[in-house]
């Protein structure tokens, strides 16, 4: 239906992406494509009698967007090596990171690669990850054109080298584990039916003799006892061994009262099986093992398609264009660029290394991503460049003064070394030595008590004690509250790169954010502030003017021109001089027009930035955009400064009024704020004490965000580059920040009402432990009972803290899947 | 009765077999990717048998 009204109301949709075509449509075939790109990708499945990719998902293709990527570096075999898998003289295998792959049509077309390029044997696509592996003979195809040839149907790919690969966390042996506990645990059950159902008192009556009856119990017994023996030695094992390092570290966790509970069960029961006084709790030994190792697998969940530990390798080229002695380009591996080198950099590629310019054009680098200034800057010839920075409208030939390892800007990231890991969530350090020790105490006291009275009743009691009292509860609440919830926000556009992150979030009070990027969406960076009544003749020549040149400032002038109101005149002009470095001069209809520099334009009274005049008298001045925000952004700036400091540091000159006093105080907006200045700002607010949730985008902010208890990652598409960092947020649903601020506040209250839970279990637990009462039946129903109830109260628990984040946080990006 | 022991043996020895079956399947990466082959089986196959 859509299709026909749009055809009849004439706005067409490209065949090949489904987006609007503008003025610039081209056709092919009686088929209308917004882009010489897509029809391109429409001829190639053409071609190949592929056009099934259009039938399965509307607008099943991505508009290709040519952004000077190029591989011809792939052809030099010491480069290509580093990014292969494997390779022999018949096949090579490589792993490709395609951030294009969007949807069902993706993985079909991808893995009928072998169809549109001979010579590669397979492609096998892993949808979440966005990762394809490729086979392809070495003799037929190049890797060059593998990544040309994917590039060209729209899945330019992301080379990464093979040491950088992000392996994924293989969590295998935890599955092994949790298999043979499982297995273990299920098996056992089965074999203490006879002693749930109290059989062991029918049973001599039903086989004719109490030998038989023994007999039989005994055998049943040795047979779960071999069946514990793979629980506690291998799906075990790991308690024990982290038990032995806490204790030899003088610390307390969770794992020491763990060992110690299945060391009680494991020795009571070996003793009741040998003596023949009982069937032991050898059911509950593996059940314990089997919910905690489920509660750790719970934990170590993560998003298959995000990376919290980008590094800098990521961000750069993996080759440079050096220029040999003769004067020839060749590729080479960024690593290997030394001082003296002379590169080439093309528009749109990273400066690999710092430098300077050689040759007499000056060029617009675009260091935003690196400093967190908006605006490219123009450098002059010879002028100092550093490595991060982007070539925007000409290619720049520099000659390397210190390659990136020694970068002045990648200093940050290098001398950060790894993250702290925030490891698990486990109860509190002071609530398992209370616990603990109280355990010990009372198992203690028991056996005291008992021992004048009962010897045999004395280590019974005291053994139950420390059976009945494992801290199951305590270690499993922490993990599926908070697992859950870290599941529940990923709903919402929040990911977060571990549990232990939600609980951190809950302490922050101080709240940091950047502002290029985070609070502030793409758009407008500069605008113009008129310094007399506008002329729309005189707007009109500047247009013309700025047209004229392709400099960083006078494309923003377009812009700021060409979106105000009102059609400006057309001008014809002509003998538009630019001074390099300098401005823009133009004289037309008897009048002086200059944009440029105060010194250019001879208005020095006026402070730093372009200015424009007309006959020497000050028309505009370009200022950095008021405030482009977010929507949402100042309400929840204004919230969390309820709950907190919040400030403000951008990388940005400071602007002319400062507008961001309706949200923040005036002490804490700080700009012209470098990497370093970020960084050393967290520190001292860290040392306060307080606890800084850092919200940033960039490479600048990288160091901020280690150095801050929480590094939260503003980004508006997934694929995109995000420093290393704790969590991602998707751009749009920055605002509800206080929202999740506040669930993680809530949560701790579920997890008080889980500890009390416990509490009570192990209250009725202990009573039967000290009263010499415990039987292995009461156990066995208790411990999985009371493990249940905790892991089912946690959960619902943080499903209701998530249902209480206001709707707006749950209208979560419909268009993407 | 005591028959039912050989019983048990038996059918702790197919539980095992069907644990080793376990391992393999994630020893051979069955479990990494859970996504991809739910998309891969609603694939048409190709009508044309030149795709080898």
């Amino acid at each position: 239906m859509g299709t026909l009204i749009d055809q009849t109301l004439a706005t067409t949709h490209c065949t090949h992406c489904g987006e609007v075509c503008r003025e610039d449509q081209t056709e092919e075939n009686g088929r209308v494509f917004c882009c010489a790109g897509c029809a391109t990708v429409y001829t190639i499945l053409k071609d190949n009698n592929l056009l099934d990719f259009y039938g399965m998902e509307e607008a099943a293709g991505r508009r290709k967007v040519d952004d000077g990527r190029d591989y011809a570096w792939l052809d030099v075999p010491k480069l290509a090596e580093r990014v292969l898998r494997y390779r022999d003289a018949e096949r090579c295998h490589i792993d490709l990171e395609l951030p294009a792959i969007h949807c069902a049509s993706c993985v079909w077309l991808l893995e009928r690669l072998p169809q549109l390029l001979p010579g590669v044997r397979a492609c096998s696509v892993d949808f979440s990850r966005r990762n394809a592996a490729i086979v392809f003979d070495p003799r037929q195809v190049t890797l060059r054109q593998v990544a040309e040839q994917l590039d060209r149907i729209g899945y330019p790919p992301h080379l990464r080298t093979q040491a950088e690969a992000t392996q994924q966390p293989e969590n295998r042996a935890l599955i092994y584990r949790i298999g043979v506990a499982g297995f273990c645990f299920g098996n056992i059950m089965l074999l203490s039916f006879p002693e749930y159902f109290g059989l062991s008192e029918v049973l001599p009556s039903a086989l004719g003799s109490d030998a038989g009856a023994e007999w039989m119990a005994a055998a049943m017994g040795y047979l779960m006892l071999g069946l514990s023996l793979p629980v506690l030695l291998y799906a075990g094992r790991g308690f024990f061994s982290a038990a032995w390092y806490a204790v030899t570290a003088r610390r307390m966790t969770i794992d020491v009262p763990i060992a110690i509970g299945m060391v009680a069960l494991f020795g009571r029961s070996v003793y009741e099986l040998v003596s023949g006084s009982g069937p032991g709790y050898l059911d509950s030994l593996a059940g314990l093992v089997f919910f905690l190792l489920i509660g750790r697998w719970f934990q170590s969940y993560t998003f298959a398609r995000l990376n919290f530990d980008r590094n800098y390798h990521d961000y750069f080229p993996i080759a440079a264009y050096r220029e040999n002695a003769a004067g020839e380009l060749e590729a080479v591996a960024s690593e290997d660029v030394v001082a003296g080198d002379v590169l080439l950099v093309r528009p749109g590629q990273l400066i690999p290394a710092d430098g300077y310019l050689s040759g007499q054009v000056p060029a617009a680098i675009d260091y935003s991503f690196v400093t967190g200034e908006a605006v490219p800057q123009s450098v002059a010839p010879h002028a100092e460049v550093f490595a991060g920075g982007r070539a925007t409208d000409t290619a720049l030939r520099m000659v390397v003064s210190k390659p990136a390892e020694q970068s002045y800007l990648l200093q940050l990231w290098l001398r950060e070394g790894k993250r702290q890991e925030l490891g698990e969530v486990a109860p509190p350090e002071g609530l398992i030595r209370v616990f603990t020790v109280f355990l010990l105490l009372l198992s203690a006291a028991t056996l005291v008590y008992w021992y004048s009275r009962d010897v045999a009743t004395a280590y019974r009691a005291a053994t139950a004690v420390l059976i009945i009292a494992c801290p199951c509860a305590l270690a499993l609440a922490a993990p599926f509250a908070y697992g859950t919830l870290q599941r529940l926000l990923a709903a919402r556009g929040y990911y977060f790169r571990g549990p232990a992150v939600i609980r951190e979030l809950a302490n922050t009070d101080t709240f940091v954010f950047d502002k290029t990027g985070t609070l502030t969406g793409e758009g407008l960076t500069e605008q113009l502030h008129f310094l007399q009544e506008r002329v729309a003749f005189f707007d009109g020549v500047f247009l013309a003017m700025a047209r004229q040149s392709d400099h960083p400032k006078s494309r923003a002038i377009r812009a700021a021109l060409e979106t105000s109101q009102g059609k400006l005149p057309e001008v014809f002009t002509a003998g538009v001089t630019e001074s390099v470095g300098q401005g823009l001069y133009l004289q037309h209809e008897g009048r002086e027009f200059r944009i440029g520099t105060p010194a250019f334009c001879g208005t020095g009274a006026l402070e730093g930035g372009t200015n424009a005049t007309v006959d020497g008298n000050p028309y505009f001045q370009m200022v950095p955009a008021a405030v482009n925000l977010r929507p949402g952004v100042g309400e929840m700036l204004r919230q969390l400064g309820k709950r907190g400091a919040t400030w403000l540091l951008s990388g940005d000159q400071a602007p002319v009024r400062n507008t961001w006093s309706a949200y923040l105080e005036p002490g804490q907006t700080l700009f012209q704020q470098s990497p370093f200045d970020k960084r050393s700002r967290i520190n001292e607010l860290q040392a306060g004490p307080h606890r800084v949730l850092m919200v940033g985008d960039g490479l600048n902010d990288a160091g901020a965000l280690a150095a801050a208890s929480v590094g939260l990652a503003v980004n508006d598409d997934a694929s995109r580059f995000n420093p290393a960092c704790d969590g991602i947020v998707q751009g749009e649903q920055l605002p509800f920040l206080p929202e999740v601020l506040a669930a993680a506040v809530r949560l701790r209250w579920v997890l008080a009402l889980t500890f009390a839970l416990a509490f009570c279990y192990n209250a009725v637990g202990l009573y039967y432990a000290v009263t010499g009462t415990l039987s292995p039946v009461v156990a066995a129903i208790l411990m999985p009972l009371s493990s249940v109830t905790i892991v089912v109260v946690a959960t619902v628990g943080a499903w209701l803290v998530d249902l209480g984040i206001h709707r707006p946080g749950a209208r979560v990006d419909p268009a993407r899947k | 009765m005591k028959v039912i022991l050989l019983l048990i043996l038996l059918s702790l020895l197919i539980a095992v077999g069907f644990l080793l079956a376990f391992f393999w399947a994630v020893g051979t990466g069955q479990y990494d990717d859970e996504v991809t082959p739910s998309i891969r089986i609603l694939f048409e196959e190709p009508k044309s048998s030149d795709n080898d």
